[in-house]
């Protein structure tokens, strides 16, 4: 059966993304062309095109993107929050904006390093593979889902994606790679089982020097010569504000544990390392214990439960690079009737409803899952030519609850609203449209 | 008067990439009344605008103008490759300053303003495409140099203040931050600025 004839609308992206960065003008047939598009609904798009301002005649036969085109740019890269919007204003603001230390980011290179696509170009339909590292907590789980709402998204352009789960396991990683490149795939998605397995990197270095474009996403390997593009979030911001935030509610006085996750992991490493540096900076903050807890509910549990029974008293706050150990920390100290300190640790919607039940202080900052369906359109773009970063970072939004704001660390959004108390305990909140039911909270609750 | 296809179809293309400025659209359904449009068609329309990365949507589900819409926005303006390298930094702009950071290019006698992060709390700005900077030797400045805006929707005419910086590598572009007048915190948000300006200098 022949495809569907596209729709008007697929003909209008079309046309209009196949002008270059510098709006060169271009021959109306090449345009017609290239959109696959014929003589007599062409012209006549373009004409409908040409008046309202979408595009314009550069020449007698050329043309290029028009003034209303450029008011695409007039856009805004967030939804506004759901807190009322503040007008701007030429007086002096009455906020205690002025007492509030900035937060300290990283500006560097890698921000903005891009990378020329255009070898990489071929025609659609794709075949994507993914080898993952595991499907062993809740967040895994999430990001292939995101990874699969970002297929449906874009469903013309992917013919299928073949899903590989490699159990933590590098060996088995490096057999799922090579069955998937069995399989024909146009682009290797890749989530690192251990970053310092060499065998896997060295298939990857080979692969890349083959022409096989690779996007690794949550995890790379340490090499990332491999890698046209690296789809993450900043886990030193969610180290060094989850670690801020927890020193200034203790007023710069305590005693902290810190639950890491998975021992040897890039993005435990650098929450660890971005969390020690600013605990670091409080004389009065003791880091008493670090353990690592494998990212399991089960990991925080047992971490909590040896240092207790090791006598010690419980500490003034638990520092989680996540809250997939989180919640099993919370529940322990909830199971042993005692008071519960505060936490940090975002990611799983148990994780805040157990600290709204229990009125725990804490702070919450997503690792998101949504970066599976950002990883997807990075590809995509990379299989169109298009110029992609090397660097790909999806935000990371600060998540409070009401009154636990300090002076450093404000709310993107509260963890009241954030939570979804219709929701499983382990759904992750980050995903995503596709958190939950696949539907957003507004559709949920009509 | 009827429409034709071709302009119907513009109208509908239009009318989904550009709702309602400053508001929180979550639901497919939402944004197609926003939009005017019935919803069989409406529904066909966002997926392929979607899937085109015209639209995409945030972690909460809220729409937000899509990568692909943004380099057309910028390439329309021969400044395309921006389109790659402002995301990010403003990104860090408005995480490191929790204020409204914002890319603006030259026009023929203004600066407009173009894509922004959106800023928190009291530091929320809502730019509006009425904003205007006239151009003088102020506002081309090679460091960081304070500015007022005008709304020209308003009348009297509404002065916004702002700092610039000017973008390396282009004439046209500026980043900028939306402030108050008197903010004690200037000196930081000039700092910052130097250092995202160094970036699109070390930018291929």
């Amino acid at each position: 059966m022949a495809p569907p004839a596209p729709s008007n609308i697929e003909r209008i992206a079309a046309i209009l993304a196949g002008f270059d960065h510098q709006n060169r003008p271009r021959p109306t047939q090449v345009v017609l062309a290239e959109a696959g598009l014929s003589r007599s609904t062409g012209f006549g798009l373009i004409r409908a095109l040409t008046q309202t301002g979408w595009l314009e005649r550069a020449d007698h036969g050329l043309l290029r993107l028009g003034p209303r085109a450029a008011e695409l740019s007039f856009a805004p890269m967030e939804a506004p929050t759901t807190r009322a919007p503040v007008a701007v204003s030429a007086r002096a603001s009455r906020t205690p904006e002025t007492t509030i230390p900035m937060d300290d980011p990283i500006f560097d290179a890698a921000l903005v390093r891009s990378v020329d696509t255009t070898a990489f170009r071929a025609p659609p339909p794709y075949v994507f593979g993914f080898s993952n590292a595991s499907t062993s907590n809740p967040w895994r789980r999430a990001l292939v889902q995101s990874l699969t709402y970002g297929q449906g998204v874009a469903r013309g352009q992917i013919s299928r994606i073949e899903v590989r789960d490699a159990g933590d396991d590098p060996a088995q990683q490096l057999a799922d790679i090579d069955a998937l490149i069995e399989m024909g795939i146009d682009l290797l998605l890749i989530s690192i089982a251990s970053v310092t397995d060499r065998a896997v990197s060295n298939r990857l270095a080979e692969l890349a020097d083959s022409g096989l474009p690779i996007v690794a996403v949550d995890r790379r390997p340490q090499d990332r010569a491999s890698l046209v593009s690296f789809v993450t979030a900043s886990d030193q911001r969610i180290g060094r504000m989850s670690a801020l935030w927890l020193a200034e509610h203790l007023k710069g006085q305590g005693r902290v544990w810190m639950l890491s996750g998975l021992e040897g992991a890039s993005p435990t490493i650098r929450r660890q390392q971005a969390a020690l540096a600013v605990f670091d900076a409080f004389p009065g903050i003791h880091v008493e214990n670090v353990s690592y807890t494998d990212w399991t509910a089960e990991g925080g549990t047992k971490a909590v439960r040896q240092l207790l029974e090791a006598e010690a008293p419980a500490p003034d706050g638990v520092w989680c690079d996540s809250g997939l150990q989180g919640v099993g920390s919370l529940r322990h100290f909830a199971g042993r009737n005692m008071p519960i300190p505060a936490h940090t640790g975002g990611d799983v919607n148990e994780m805040y409803k157990l600290c709204l039940t229990h009125k725990v202080p804490m702070a919450g900052l997503d690792y998101p899952a949504a970066m599976g369906a950002r990883a997807i359109t990075v590809a995509l773009d990379i299989l169109k030519g298009t110029l992609v970063p090397q660097r790909v970072e999806v935000p990371v939004q600060v998540v409070l609850p009401r009154g636990c704001e300090t002076a450093s660390v404000r709310a993107d959004i509260w963890a009241e609203l954030h939570v979804a108390w219709d929701l499983t305990g382990d759904t992750i909140l980050s995903q995503g449209p596709t958190a939950g039911t696949g539907r957003t909270k507004r559709e949920r609750t009509g | 008067m009827s429409r034709g296809p071709y302009t119907r179809a513009i109208a509908a293309f239009e009318g989904l990439l550009t709702p309602p400025q400053d508001t929180h659209i979550d639901t497919p359904a939402a944004l197609i009344r926003a939009a005017g449009l019935p919803s069989s068609t409406g529904y066909r329309h966002l997926t392929t605008l979607e899937g085109a990365c015209l639209l995409s949507r945030d972690k909460a589900g809220a729409y937000v103008i899509g990568p692909a819409a943004l380099r057309i926005g910028l390439s329309a303006q021969g400044v395309g490759h921006l389109a790659v390298l402002a995301p990010p930094i403003l990104l860090r702009l408005r995480e490191a300053t929790g204020r409204t950071a914002f890319l603006a290019l030259a026009g023929a006698d203004h600066l407009n303003i173009c894509t922004f992060s959106t800023g928190r709390e009291a530091r929320h700005a809502a730019p509006a495409r009425t904003y205007r900077m006239s151009l003088d030797h102020h506002s081309m400045a090679e460091d960081v140099t304070t500015a007022y805006l005008t709304d020209t929707a308003n009348v009297p005419e509404r002065l916004i203040y702002a700092l610039l910086c000017p973008v390396p590598g282009t004439d046209a572009a500026r980043i900028g931050v939306f402030s108050s007048a008197q903010t004690e915190d200037a000196d930081q948000i000039r700092h910052h600025l130097r250092r995202c300006a160094d970036l699109f200098r070390v930018a291929p």
